[in-house]
This record gives structure tokens, sequence and C-alpha cells, in this order.
């Protein structure tokens, strides 16, 4: 008999859960930027590519889990589109197991492949670790997608048995389509369609686990483990629009609805967004050339019309908020627009093919995702969740101060290590023949961990808000 | 390379300052409800015909400059092949003999990694340009040679670089396992006879 736990209790203990495993990899990260420094820790580079691959892959698993909690919770909330107790706790068990076994898979078993474990790396004869465990982590991935999927699939059916595709995608009664539906039914889509794709990816790896006699053609595995990872973080970060334009209203007073632009510009996201991946494979010159031409057009395309829809909106709704109403949600959704759009601007300069020539692959890329991914999607989630739950106000800003400063002092660090054309996914920079180099990527490394550590700690004083309101 | 680095920083710094003007520009004029309404209706018309056939032109006009050229003029190119090992670099000659000094001018590299490695990216990395400047200065990546259900075909990426007299080293872009961020190498580039100094 399993237990069921009403909304609220339940989305509480989940987000805490998925709190405490964004801590956790939160630490990992800021310890792979120590080790990258040089600093005498006592951890082998082989320990910092098992970290780097746990990073990579926990937290896309932990936000992507997290927007869909905050998105049922709205979703349930603002217009009663349930999805029934027993999927979220199974969906919850499944997604912990998948966790668990790629942690064991990372720090136990030394899988160590990257997070798009590109083919055919875990299959070389050289790998630091053994077969077994590449089928660990791949399986474990997969269990993580497999209880994504669960709950996509159910909020998705759950909203179009509640509204229909016409007044979901918002075709036909624009002006009553509640925003969040419509922003959600989009994102899902685009959503539901990465994880088939990534699911793809994971079985051809499986198989060949399995048998090993078989191989694939790696330009087609590294197109599919691009549109994978680059749509499900795009539309985990365009899902979070929906609980922006449901939530600020009640700050600023100014109803946001739907209107014809949004629908539009809603409705092409899941034409343009999955599209995109191509600038992943710019230096791949043997790659198809549509999908190079497709990347350059999508990566542009994609940020026009949502951009202008939801920052014009977002735009009228701060300047409706009154000094009074400056509360916590209204500013860490400010600053999350913000990182968004600094953190988007910057992807959209390396999705251009005469810069990713410079930046591609070097921590450029890894500022730029930071940015959105960290600051941006992260604030749009700790700003949510303290919708739902609400923390102390005063030390709850003091806090999120903190992290708004020392989260720019962390990305800056990958920019102009980027700029100088500092290599990324490297555990340590001191075997760099360029003395000046590497010395520059080791003080950025070190002026990045404590950044990161001092966000971390930021963090934690939230929490401590978080709990100090609820406590009594 | 250097224009285009700097012009990338000065794009992301320069919108940063604009967005942030704005974020805290609009944190500080508290309005009414109706006021606000009334204002953003004509802002957001506005904006829309305006931004988009900008952002519509910036487009076309990127399109036409990229993506990257994917014939190269290389009658006339020093040609070196190029294989990815895990971890180093191999590099030969037309006639397979190894080479660490090419000649000055147009270079062709075809890139490629062995059979049966992983992927590896080329990058070719100036050590005497300023950290401001940007080290990179030009990468592929290195593929192995792949085979399909029907056929087996050499995979090859081509890069041509037009490289000046000097040192060069090759750093691993592509994240290879164990001893990525070892894998490296050097090249010369050296003036070609009878070329004037």
């Amino acid at each position: 008999m399993t237990t069921i736990l009403d909304a609220r209790r339940r989305t509480r203990w989940m987000l805490l859960e998925l709190l405490v495993l964004f801590v956790v990899l939160n630490a990992l990260g800021v310890t792979l930027r120590l080790i990258q420094s040089g600093l005498p820790l006592g951890l082998s580079e082989h320990i910092g590519y098992a970290i780097m691959t746990l990073h990579g892959l926990g937290m896309p698993s932990v936000f992507s889990m997290a927007v869909l909690v905050l998105a049922g919770w709205f979703l349930e909330t603002k217009v009663d589109v349930r999805v029934p107790a027993w999927v979220w706790t199974w969906s919850f068990r499944i997604f912990r197991i998948g966790v668990a076994l790629l942690i064991v898979a990372t720090l136990v078993g030394g899988f160590a492949a990257g997070w798009y474990a590109l083919y055919p790396i875990p299959f070389s004869e050289m790998t630091t670790w053994s077969r077994p465990v590449t089928g660990l982590g791949v399986f474990s991935v997969l269990v993580v997608g497999v209880a994504l999927l669960v709950l996509i699939v159910a909020l998705l059916t759950a909203m179009l048995r509640k509204f229909g595709w016409l007044d979901a995608m918002a075709w036909r009664n624009i002006g009553s389509v509640p925003p969040i539906v419509l922003i959600s039914m989009a994102s899902l889509i685009n959503m539901s369609f990465s994880i088939v794709d990534g699911a793809w990816f994971l079985t051809l790896n499986l198989w060949q686990v399995v048998d090993p006699s078989v191989s694939f053609d790696p330009m087609m595995m590294k197109n599919i483990v691009f549109i994978f990872g680059h749509t499900l973080v795009n539309a985990d970060m365009y899902m979070m629009a929906g609980p922006l334009y449901a939530v600020m209203p009640k700050y600023s007073g100014v109803p946001w609805k739907t209107d014809i632009w949004t629908a539009i510009a809603w409705n092409m996201s899941p034409l343009i967004v999955p599209g995109a991946f191509g600038h992943h494979t710019y230096m791949d010159f043997v790659n198809s050339h549509v999908i190079h031409y497709l990347g350059q057009a999508a990566s542009f395309l994609s940020v026009v019309p949502l951009l202008l829809v939801t920052f014009y909106g977002a735009g009228k709704q701060f300047w409706g908020v009154h000094y009074g109403n400056w509360h916590f949600v209204p500013i860490a959704y400010g600053m999350a627009i913000m990182w968004w759009v600094i953190g988007g601007f910057a992807a959209v300069i390396d999705a251009m093919i005469s810069m990713n020539f410079v930046f591609h692959n070097t921590l450029y890329v890894v500022a730029h995702f930071h940015t959105y991914g960290l600051m941006g999607l992260g604030f749009f989630l700790i700003g949510s969740a303290w919708d739902i739950f609400p923390g102390n106000e005063k030390w709850g800003k003091r806090a999120f101060l903190v992290m708004n400063m020392s989260g720019f002092m962390f990305v800056l660090a990958f920019y102009l290590a980027g700029l100088a054309g500092v290599p990324r996914q490297y555990a340590g920079y001191a075997d760099i023949p360029m003395l000046d180099l590497a010395q520059y990527a080791q003080m950025l490394a070190l002026i990045g961990g404590i950044g990161g550590a001092v966000f971390l700690a930021g963090l934690l004083a939230l929490l401590g808000a978080f709990v100090h309101a609820h406590k009594r | 390379m250097t224009s285009q680095q700097f012009a990338a920083i000065s794009l992301v710094l320069v919108t940063s300052c604009i967005v942030a003007v704005g974020v805290s520009f609009a944190l500080s004029k508290p309005r009414s409800p109706a006021e606000t309404a009334a204002r953003f209706g004509t802002l957001r018309r506005k904006g829309f015909f305006i931004l988009v056939p900008a952002v519509l032109a910036l487009l076309a006009y990127a399109s036409l400059r990229t993506p990257f050229p994917h014939e190269y003029d290389d009658t006339d190119a020093f040609v070196v092949n190029v294989v990815g090992h895990q971890w180093y670099w191999e590099l030969t000659d037309k006639d397979g003999k190894p080479v660490t000094k090419l000649s000055e001018g147009k270079i062709a590299f075809l890139v490629t990694s062995a059979d049966g490695d992983v992927n590896h990216g080329f990058g070719i990395y100036d050590p005497h340009r300023k950290l401001w400047h940007g080290k990179l200065i030009a990468q592929t990546q290195a593929m192995p040679a792949w085979v399909t259900r029907l056929f087996r075909v050499p995979y090859v990426n081509k890069l041509v670089v037009a490289l000046s007299p000097g040192e060069y080293v090759i750093e691993c872009t592509t994240y290879c396992d164990g001893e990525h961020d070892k894998m490296k190498d050097t090249f010369t580039v050296v003036r070609k006879e009878g070329a004037k100094s």
C-alpha cells in the first residue's frame, strides 16, 4: 500500500530532498574547481573526472525533477490540473534509485565518461573503469529518464484531459487559456521528445555493453546525444516561465494573460528548440551541413519570440510591483531573468560559427551554461519554491545577495578563462605547456572555487532562513 | 581571431550592463497597475515590430557569413595528417613520415582519430599570444574512423589555416578520459626556403 501524502507535504518533501542533492552536487563542483586550481587536496585527476561526470549528469537530473515538481504544484493549485499522488510517489522513488545508482557508478565504480559519454568513449580499451560500470552508469541515467518521462506524460495527459489540444496550445479561446498551461505544454513536448531521444542513445549504449561486437556511427551518436542534452536543459529553462506567469501577478497586481503573441511564441518553441542542437557540432566539419545551418538558424530564432514575449511581459510585471511588495519572490525572479538573458546571450554568441571556432570546448561554454543554469534556472526554482514555502524575508534577501555576488565571481572566472582559450573538462592545468596560460587557468579556478564555495554558503543560509521561519 | 574574442566579450559585457541597468530601473520605478499596463501595451507592440526584423536581419547576416566554409582551396597547402590516440597526437606528412616542422603559409590538417579510439579535439594554440587575445587560434574535432552497415568510410576533418613561422602547441579540447589534460604536442612552422625575412 502506497502512502499518499497530500500535495503540500509531498512537494515540500521532494523539494527538500532535491535541495540536499543540489547542495551535494554543488559541493562536488566546487571540489572539482579546487582540484583544477592545483591545491594539494590529495584527490587524483581521475577522481576529478568522475566528479565531473556525476556533477554534469546529476545537475540536469535534479533541475529537471525540480522543474516538474514545481510546475506540477502550480498546475495543481492554479488551474486544478492534477496528477495522481501515486504517480508522484513512484516516479520520485524511481528517480531516487537512478540517482543512487549514478552516485555508485561514478564515485565508487569510477565511471568518468563525461555528461554526454561521447561515443565511443565508454567502450575504449583504455577506459579507466570496467565494462560493467559503464553498464551501471548508462542504466542509472536511463532510470532517471524513465522517472522524468513518467511525470512528463502524466502532466501532459492531465492537461489534455482538462483542456484538450486546441485550448491547451491556445489554438482557440486564446485569452482564456492560462499561460502556465500553454507554457507547460510546449516545454513538456520538448522534454518528452528529448528524453525519448536520450533513451534511444542510452539503449544503443546498453546494447553495446551487452553485445560488444556491435558498434555505431560516432557522428550519429554525437548528434543524438546533443539533441537530448540541449533540448532538455532548454526545456527546463523555458518551463520555469510557467510559474513566473502564474506567480508574478500576485506581487504586481497586473494580470498576465495569454495573448496572440504569447500563443505564437510558445507554439513555435517545440518546432525550433530541438533544432538548435546543431551548434554543438560546428567543429565537426564533416557533419551534415543541414544540421549546421539548422543549428545556426534555430539558435537565433529560438531566442526571438520567447525573449520578446516573456521579457516584455515580465518587465510589465516588475514595473507593476510596488515598493511594499518587493518580496523575496519578485527579486529572485528578477535576478533569474537577468542571468538568463546574460547566459542566453553568451550562448547565442557561441552559436555563431566564427565565434565557435575559438570558443568551442573552452571554459567559455562552461561559463554560459552556469550563468543561465545555476543562476538563471536555479534562481527561478528558488523563487518559485519560496512562493510556496516562504522563509524569513530579511535573512533570505541577505543570503540571496551573497549568492548573486559570489555567483558572479564564479561565472566570471569561467568567462575569463574561456577568453584566454583554456580548454574545458580538464581535471588540472599543470600540464599545459604554456606557463602563463596554465597559471592563469589555475588562478581563475581558485577564484571560481572560492566564489562557488561562498555561493554554497549563501544557499545554506537561505535554507537556514527557511528553517528559521518554519521552526515555530 | 583576436577581434572575434574581443567582440564577443565586449558584447557579453555590454549586454550584461544593459540588462543589469534595465533590471535595476524596473526595480526602482513603482507604478500603478493601470499605468503600467498602458505603458507596456504600446512598448510591446513597438518592440515586436522593431526587434523582430532587427534580429532577423542579424540572423540573415550571420548565416551569410557562416556556416564554416566547407570547401577549402588546399591545392598549394602543406598537408599534415593528424591522428588522435589516447593520449597522444601523431603528425605525419603526405608520405607518412613523422613531421614536427611545417612549412610556412597555408597548411591543411587532415584530422581523425585512430581505429578503435575515441573522439579528440584538435586545438592549435599560439603560445606567444597574450592571454587577453586568446591563445586558441583554430580547432576541429578528431573522430574515429567509422563503419556503416554497408561500407567503410575513412572519416576525416579537414582544417586549412595560414600559420606564420613560430612554435605552436596542440591541446586536446574534447574530453577523452584518463590523461586528457596531458594530451598535447608541439610543432614548429618554419620559413619557406628563399622567402624574405
